[in-house]
């Protein structure tokens, strides 16, 4: 079989299996009445919680929940979610495209100046081991009291933020991937900075690009779910997770809301993955180490 | 590394080529396939005790399976292997043999000596002893300053000393070595040909060696063993007459040119070259 | 013999700090400016000396405040690296295991984890620190999975071989090979969770719980029009987050010499 249809087999295989256990642990803590067998200790998460609140629902239940109404009657969870989703994903684009753009210029100054590097690039490290992400309620309220950028701005500047470092790291990178021996030879055709950017480092540095763009991809949603948390009376997935999370008897829209952010997420990556082997195949180049 | 006065010394210490001995490494009929391809097609071969024997060979001529089905780290499809009187795999497990790779195979993480330390520690021995073996080994290589370095801090040659030193630790019977200077200059690979010479007329090891270069081959064997590929097999045999010790000087002689040629020719006539 | 070593572990000439100082001082005394003289309101940028007078008088509240939401990020980092290396190693005895968790890694790798805080508080309590605790291990486990398992499998076949051809048992192959090779990526995921636990601790607190958290802090003041003490809450946090980092690089050049960051 081939690898990649083995590694499917595998990933199945292993998510089936988790989701055995989830069943296991429901149906075990269902008959123990939350108990470990034999004792009076409870199980680190009751089935029911208080005022018999379904808090652990079968696997299936939050999919189901999806073609249900969500409240009283009328719109489906799932109608209503999408509803959501394309809130979000306009922020997480926004965020996505500006933070790219803004990082791979960044980066492209840095490859430039050695001294735009040297005053700049320590605190675009540091940055990434700082929670950068602590700002997300001052940029939203920020943004927020400005009138005249719309109420979603303010997330996808946060969106922004946490894609243009990974984006300036991995740019930076790539142009400087290009091996000595090509940077020579263009010198010796007395290639101008331009030409050899254009025709060898930026070239050289697509697979890094796509590197920082892959982070990119999971940062902006994750930026964009925090963001819209974080300020009150939001709109999109995140403050949809929210405030079910906020009433414990809606807890079957919870999981099935925390699943769609899931999904969003990985449609993100993927997207761009997918770029990612479009653009190298047509390149036919070899990527970076992964 | 070979000193003059040290070989002086060693004039009369040079291993006699054994023959009447039982071989410390005997391979009958051996044939070892991968999927479609025949690594080795019935290949015999006898190593006898203090001998050094070389494979040499194109690539893909199974020198390296060969070696590999010596060491048990490969099973034989077929035939037979003895070594130092035993199945290989009980020689693997009493460590009869020690191994040499192209690469030095050093572990990053230890220094030099921690290096030379661990087979000893895998056997067991305790702190005092391997420390003093390995010191003494690593003076053997000329290596006693650098006890304390990293591999990394090392150059390529060096490694492959520690390497070497390393497989000696625990006294082996025999030497196995997989093109062991097959990643290094031409000088400091003619440097340590002299080394190994010199290394062992002292411990008389038994020293299987594969190689692609036919003037190392030839200058530092008892016998060269000249293979084929598709499928792999011994061509010839060639013992190697040149005078004991060898030095820098064994190049310049008329019969080790000859010896080069034969080997050439070897493997002319069998239409590699 | 051969030319004389390299002695010392080489190491990149480390570049000099002054131009980053010079720039920090620039951006600050720049930031001061421009907030004063264009009167920008605090709500959008807080001036800098403002946020640090903030700072000064609020350390008590922002010492407890770190001490809520470190312990969280601190114990969340212990387990979720315990687990995620324990599972990484255990895969390496069975190939469905070290197959198939790589692509479940990447999975879930780009999945907003931090957006289950709400499920964990459900499950735990919203006002118990293990729901926090849940939230920063799951985040921490994903990266250290990966890398427990990469790094394990990333000892050379010479190097097996060699092991194999000394006769060594699986149990010495593994702590003498296969677990020193693995530190570097080992520490790696340490690294980038180290960065991790302290933003997922900080949205979990923003997904509401404890009332003294970092997370609360930053989210309420800015509710409140308390807009330097939202900002020096951020200060805080981003001292505890490099504060930790560099740990996890002191522990990690402590524990491998052998490799030039």
């Amino acid at each position: 079989m081939s690898r990649r249809g083995r590694t499917a087999i595998n990933l199945v295989a292993i998510l089936a299996g988790l989701a055995v256990l989830w069943e296991a642990y429901r149906a075990f803590a269902l008959a123990t009445g939350n108990m470990w067998p034999g004792t009076d200790v409870a199980l680190p998460v009751a089935v029911r919680g208080s005022g018999n609140a379904q808090q652990f629902p079968h696997v299936w239940e939050p999919v189901l929940a999806l073609g249900r109404p969500y409240r009283g009657g009328g719109e489906t969870l799932g109608a209503f979610l999408l509803g959501q989703v394309g809130y979000t994903l306009r922020e997480v684009l926004a965020g996505f495209v500006l933070g790219s753009l803004l990082g791979f210029l960044l980066g492209t100054l840095f490859a430039h100046s050695r001294l735009a590097e040297r005053s700049l690039m320590p605190y675009v490290i540091a940055s990434q081991t700082v929670p950068f992400i602590a700002f997300a309620p001052i940029l939203v309220v920020g943004f927020n009291s400005l009138e005249s950028f719309p109420r979603w701005s303010g997330v996808a500047a946060l969106s922004m933020y946490l894609v243009f470092f990974p984006m300036t790291v991995n740019t930076l990178r790539g142009l400087r991937s290009a091996p000595a021996t090509a940077e020579e030879l263009m010198r010796s055709y007395a290639a101008s900075w331009w030409t050899r950017l254009w025709k060898l480092r930026v070239p050289a540095a697509v697979p890094y690009l796509f590197v920082g763009m892959k982070i990119g991809a999971t940062a902006a949603v994750v930026g964009a779910i925090v963001g819209e948390l974080s300020a009150p009376s939001s709109q999109g997935l995140g403050a949809a997770i929210f405030s079910f999370g906020r009433v414990s008897n809606n807890s079957v829209q919870l999981f099935a809301t925390t699943l769609v952010a899931g999904l969003v997420g990985i449609a993100s990556f993927s997207t761009v993955a997918l770029l990612e082997r479009a653009v190298l195949r047509a390149y036919a180049g070899a990527g970076p180490a992964r | 590394m070979t000193s003059p006065e040290e070989t002086a010394v060693t004039v009369e210490a040079g291993p006699p080529v054994v023959a009447a001995a039982e071989p410390t490494v005997a391979v009958r009929h051996v044939t070892r396939t991968f999927g479609e391809v025949t690594a080795l097609s019935d290949v015999s071969l006898d190593v006898a005790p203090g001998s050094f024997v070389s494979l040499i060979g194109p690539s893909g001529c199974g020198k390296s399976t060969l070696l590999r089905v010596i060491a048990d780290l490969l099973e034989p499809s077929s035939g037979e292997v003895v070594v130092a009187g035993k199945t290989p795999h009980r020689a693997r497990t009493d460590r009869d043999y020690g191994m040499v790779f192209q690469k030095a195979t050093l572990f990053d993480w230890r220094t030099v000596r921690r290096n030379v330390e661990l087979p000893l520690e895998l056997m067991g021995w305790d702190r005092t002893r391997r420390r003093a073996r390995a010191d003494e080994m690593l003076a053997l290589v000329e290596l006693t300053d650098f006890a304390k370095h990293r591999p990394a801090q090392l150059s390529g040659g060096m490694q492959q000393r520690v390497a070497i030193a390393r497989a000696l630790a625990f006294s082996p019977k025999l030497l196995l070595m997989d093109e062991p200077f097959g990643a290094l200059d031409e000088i400091t690979r003619e440097r340590l040909n002299l080394e190994l010479l010199d290394i062992w007329t002292k411990t008389r090891t038994t020293v299987v060696f594969v190689t692609h270069s036919i003037p190392e081959a030839v200058f530092l064997s008892t016998d060269v063993v000249v293979m084929s590929p598709r499928p792999g097999r011994v061509l010839r045999r060639i013992p190697v007459d040149l005078p004991r010790p060898r030095d820098t000087g064994t190049r310049e002689l008329d019969r080790y040119f000859e010896l080069v040629t034969e080997v050439r020719e070897t493997l002319r006539g069998a239409g590699l070259l | 013999m051969t030319a004389a070593p390299v002695t010392g572990v080489r190491r990149l000439r480390p570049p000099s700090a002054l131009p980053a100082a010079l720039t920090a001082l620039a951006v600050l005394v720049a930031w001061e400016v421009v907030v004063r003289v264009l009167a920008i309101r605090p709500i959008l940028l807080p001036a800098p000396s403002a946020i640090a007078a903030t700072f000064v008088a609020d350390v008590p509240r922002l010492v407890r405040a770190l001490v809520v939401t470190g312990r969280a990020a601190l114990l969340g980092f212990v387990l979720g690296s315990l687990g995620g290396f324990a599972v990484g190693a255990a895969a390496t005895r069975w190939r469905v295991l070290r197959e198939g968790l790589i692509p479940v890694g990447v999975v879930f790798g780009a999945v907003p984890i931090v957006a289950t805080a709400p499920i964990f508080n459900l499950w735990l309590g919203a006002l118990s620190i293990w729901s926090n605790v849940a939230v920063v291990a799951l985040v921490v486990f994903f990266p250290m999975m990966i890398n427990t398992i990469t790094g394990l499998a990333s000892a050379s076949d010479s190097h097996r071989e060699l092991m194999r051809s000394y006769a060594a048992p699986q149990r010495q192959v593994f702590a003498k090979l296969l677990l020193p090779a693995s530190l570097p990526f080992v520490f790696g995921a340490l690294r980038v969770s180290a960065a991790l636990s302290v933003i997922a601790a900080v949205v979990s607190d923003f997904f509401g719980g404890f009332r003294d958290s970092a997370g609360f802090f930053i989210k309420t003041l800015m509710a409140n029009a308390d807009y330097t003490g939202s900002w020096a809450t951020v200060v805080a946090l981003c001292l505890f987050g490099l504060l930790l980092y560099g740990a996890v690089a002191l522990a990690e050049r402590w524990s491998v010499p052998w490799k030039e960051q």
